[in-house]
């Protein structure tokens, strides 16, 4: 399915179509859902719970694209749906080549509500930042929790990010140096796991590596997928992993 | 073996968390060792050629390639580029990283310096040949997995 015209980001609200500003304590993430495509509005809104971080992607009274983590297209829509407790804003990002997703807003909603009345007592509890960028937005995100849940393909420290699958399929790739980032990853974990095997050492998590420009870091996922980013040198190694989310 | 090499590699241990060291060529042949007993010369030589390969990887994909963590469950394999090799430590995953970091700053420059002096033919001399990446099978039992032990433990198998 194509996209037609959407390339081109998003504009911030504020910044070319000026209008309110809010904060809906309580707002429920499907009234988001239903209030940007009745509008047709057509912006990304970033969803931060505790533990994951997830992007709506609004185009013509539908949703075209959504992506959490770990998942892409309907399957994370309805990952995202699902969440029950988190904050939304609206963020300027890259549109996807073309639309992920096939089934209507209401169908979607439907399906997670449905899911939601099979965890009776569970009540949204969604709180809409008021702009991506301003102060205000920084403390609620840290409040959240969200420096742990920074998405690196977002991140606009790191120089080049991929994520690949075990197989060695590409499912996301961003930056100058993303092609020769992806082989290096992929080969650094096959023979990484090697040099393990071959001195008994269990556990292949990745590598890091430093040089006078340039530094790389090569992760494992657990769920089987490798992350890869390069930063410049002036990035600690300490913040890299906490963009991608690496725990040592 | 190269007694100045092996002195430097000796020092490394005073760095708590740091089990042994080792010193390869650019080619991934094993020059110096100062490990635990466990790896045998077959055992590291089978990993050298790989950990050298790291570092032409990282130079074909245009980083330079300077120092490079090999992060494992419980251990960090902390990989230094020296003239003309490199220099392999073996740690404790809780080491401490700057004392670890500084240790090798001071080795490296021990070694680079050592090795500036070494022939083609000593660089070359104790190459091993890299084995073929399949499942490793117990010589006295053919047909059944190699038992892998580290530190009196089963590894795998």
């Amino acid at each position: 399915m194509s996209l037609p015209d959407q390339k081109k980001p998003p504009s911030e609200p504020g910044t070319e179509n000026p209008g309110f500003q809010a904060s809906l304590s309580g707002a429920s993430l499907w009234d988001l859902v239903q209030m940007e495509c009745l509008a047709f509005s057509k912006r990304v809104v970033r969803i931060t719970t505790f533990e994951d971080i997830g992007y709506l992607y609004f185009s013509g009274g539908q949703i075209v694209h959504a992506r959490t983590r770990n998942h892409l297209g309907e399957e994370a829509a309805m990952a995202i749906l699902g969440w029950e407790e988190g904050s939304f804003e609206v963020v300027e990002a890259p549109w996807p080549d073309g639309a992920s997703i096939d089934a209507t807003w209401q169908s979607l909603v439907m399906r997670a509500a449905q899911h939601r009345d099979e965890k009776p007592g569970q009540v949204p509890n969604l709180v809409a930042f008021p702009k991506s960028g301003d102060s205000k937005s920084k403390e609620n995100a840290t409040s959240a929790n969200a420096e742990s849940n920074e998405d690196p393909s977002m991140s606009t420290e790191l120089d080049s990010v991929v994520r690949l699958s075990n197989e060695g399929t590409t499912i996301e790739a961003q930056g100058p140096a993303a092609e020769e980032l992806e082989s290096l990853a992929a080969y650094c974990c096959q023979i990484g796991a090697l040099i393990g095997e071959a001195l008994g050492l269990e556990g292949f998590s990745g590598l890091e590596s430093e040089s006078k420009q340039w530094r790389v870091i090569v992760h494992s996922t657990e769920n089987g997928m490798i992350e890869a980013a390069r930063a410049p040198n002036t990035l600690t190694a300490a913040r890299m992993r906490e963009i991608l989310g690496i725990k040592r | 073996m190269n007694e100045a090499i092996v002195s430097t590699l000796k020092a490394l241990r005073d760095v708590q968390g740091i089990e042994g060291s080792f010193v390869l060529s650019e080619a991934g042949a094993l020059l110096a060792r100062e490990m635990p007993t466990i790896f045998s010369d077959e055992t590291v030589g089978e990993a050298s050629p790989r950990i050298a390969r790291l570092g032409e990887t990282f130079e074909s994909a245009g980083v330079d390639f300077d120092t490079c963590v090999v992060k494992f469950a419980d251990h960090l394999i902390y990989v230094r580029k020296l003239v003309k090799g490199f220099l392999c430590v073996l740690t404790e995953g809780t080491v401490n990283t700057p004392a670890l970091k500084m240790a090798v700053n001071l080795a490296q420059r021990r070694l680079s310096n050592e090795l500036k002096n070494l022939t083609p033919e000593a660089l070359a001399a104790k190459e091993v040949e890299e084995p073929a990446a399949v499942e490793p099978q117990d010589p006295a039992q053919p047909g059944r997995r190699r038992v892998r032990m580290y530190r009196g433990q089963v590894i795998d198998g």
